[in-house]
């Protein structure tokens, strides 16, 4: 029996990519690359970035489009069916990494919900610059606001695939025509060719800086949604005849494409109208340039509440359709373990809203886990390269990626390929240790309980890790035997 | 803006949005050759 019968799959291949492209924008692209493009060394930033494009995001969607496909289940059963049931413990981990984010991701999915209230009942910016921001963040206020968003996806998500894509097929193209009208505002606006110079012009010196290269690289890494297990997950629902290969470069080609708006749309907008304060605020941080700052920039342009409300509903729909894939990921690994689905998605549920209490009630809970699974996710990455490798990376390609279906035959660039992203994410990984031992030293970067430091990162690791082996057998058990796709010894 | 950056904007949106619609339309292309009857599964006879 399919894994996939009885949960139905995609009606189309464009409702396919909507829900694929509806889980890999998100706030990253909104909130995100604007702020490290701009940090970065806008266009000597941009140039790695088209770079890692191809070197990074679409070699692990591709692969991770693949295993979905053929193994029909989530990320334990298709490691545990590829490459042995020995391995199930990767696959656990890329399911749990992607979970402990949704617990947080439900509360930035809020926040969202709340300015979009507050810019519609003209609440913004208010007398005072952030005013709202202090006395929302960490309230009760946020605890409903992520209840009511965390119902939402659970509301879309229990409606099955064809419920996700038809919420797509609504929020997708709605985020996309707003992204657009934001940006053509923004370019619109006097002086935003000072925003456009700053976004573009490349200093080719800067070229040789590592770190350039290195936020480059991360940026591609949690923007793209690539190697977190939502493609894999969503490819389960794939049709039989579904194409692979150009379907992951759309999406990867598809989600930079919106980064790229939305870099534009807030930088046009920062140096239009308030060029002196420039700096101060794309080095706001995330929650910074968009929660206090955004709000007093539209409010200084012409209709700026219409395009205040446009932005965080916008904003709104990018982190919904995100937060929708991880409750399924989340979903989908209980229904694989022989969990019923109605039962799978009301303990996802109330997990969701009790993990996610902590990081609703208190900012430095939800930056310390927003830490910790950032980096998560780059050893999630390093596990699918492995997993490939362990495969044996030409049997994989000519299995499960030139397979039927298959617009276009990939050829051995291919392979070439998953060695570098394994390479990078060894790289990126002793990078991260280097820097934060370097800059915090070694006492303080060894603190278990600091927000930022090596110590809690690793000793949260640890702990997952453990749970993760110490459960192999049992979570391979359901898994599937190996030589249903053909696992090579 | 200078050269240089009128340059890379056209590279860099170039190849990123050119990539889209390039990409979209050989999806678009070769989605009326599909055939349905494709076995899911192909380590399968």
């Amino acid at each position: 029996m399919s894994g996939s019968e009885g949960t139905g799959t995609f009606s189309s291949r464009w409702g396919m990519l909507l829900v694929m492209l509806g889980m890999a924008v998100g706030t990253g692209n909104i909130w995100r690359f604007p702020r490290i493009a701009a940090t970065n060394g806008g266009g000597t930033f941009l140039i790695p970035w088209a770079i890692f494009l191809l070197a990074w995001s679409v070699p692990l969607l591709l692969v991770e489009f693949a295993m979905g496909k053929a193994a029909r289940r989530g990320p334990i059963g298709a490691f545990a069916t590829m490459i042995g049931q020995s391995w199930a413990w990767m696959g656990a981990w890329v399911v749990l990494c992607a979970t402990f984010i949704m617990f947080y991701y439900s509360v930035v999915t809020g926040w969202t919900l709340r300015y979009l209230g507050a810019a519609i009942a003209g609440e913004l910016p208010g007398a005072e610059p952030g005013a709202l921001w202090e006395s929302y963040a960490g309230s009760g206020w946020a605890v409903l606001t992520m209840a009511i968003s965390l119902g939402i996806a659970v509301w879309v998500v229990a409606r099955g695939v064809r419920g996700i894509e038809q919420a797509a097929r609504i929020l997708m193209p709605a985020l996309l025509v707003l992204v657009v009208v934001l940006a053509v505002r923004a370019v619109t606006l006097p002086g935003a060719e000072r925003g456009l110079a700053f976004l573009f012009t490349p200093d080719l010196a800067g070229l040789g800086n590592s770190r350039v290269w290195l936020e480059a690289l991360t940026q591609n890494a949690w923007d793209t949604g690539a190697g977190w297990g939502l493609a894999l997950t969503y490819a389960i629902y794939m049709r039989a005849r579904e194409d692979t290969t150009v379907n992951a470069f759309v999406l990867g080609f598809g989600n930079n494409s919106v980064s790229l708006l939305a870099g534009i749309m807030v930088l046009c907008t920062v140096f239009s109208v308030r060029p002196d304060a420039s700096a101060e605020i794309v080095g706001a941080g995330n929650t910074g340039l968009t929660f206090i700052w955004v709000p007093q920039l539209f409010a200084a342009m012409p209709a700026g509440r219409f395009f205040m409300a446009a932005f965080f509903l916008a904003l709104f729909f990018a982190a919904l359709t995100s937060l929708i894939s991880m409750v399924e990921l989340a979903t989908r690994a209980l229904v694989d373990r022989g969990m019923a689905r109605g039962k799978a998605i009301l303990w996802v549920a109330v997990a969701g809203f009790v993990l996610g209490l902590p990081s609703a009630l208190s900012m430095a809970v939800f930056e310390n886990q927003d830490n910790v699974w950032g980096v998560g996710l780059l050893v999630s990455g390093l596990f699918f390269g492995i997993a490939v490798l362990r495969y044996g990376v030409d049997e994989f390609r000519e299995r499960f990626v030139n397979s039927a279906g298959s617009d276009v035959r990939i050829g051995r660039l291919w392979n070439v390929a998953i060695w570098v992203v394994t390479l990078e994410a060894l790289v990126l990984l002793v990078w991260w240790l280097s820097q934060t031992i370097s800059e915090q030293g070694w006492a303080a970067s060894l603190d278990p309980f600091a927000r930022w430091s090596l110590g809690t990162v690793l000793i949260q690791f640890a702990v997952v890790l453990a749970l993760c082996i110490a459960f192999n057998r049992r979570l391979a058990r359901l898994a599937g035997s190996a030589a249903q796709i053909g696992q090579r010894s | 803006m200078t050269t240089a950056g009128w340059i890379t904007m056209a590279l860099v949106c170039g190849y990123v949005w050119g990539g889209v619609i390039l990409l979209v339309s050989i999806a678009m292309r070769s989605e009326g050759f599909k055939d349905d009857e494709a076995p899911s599964r192909p380590w399968e006879p």
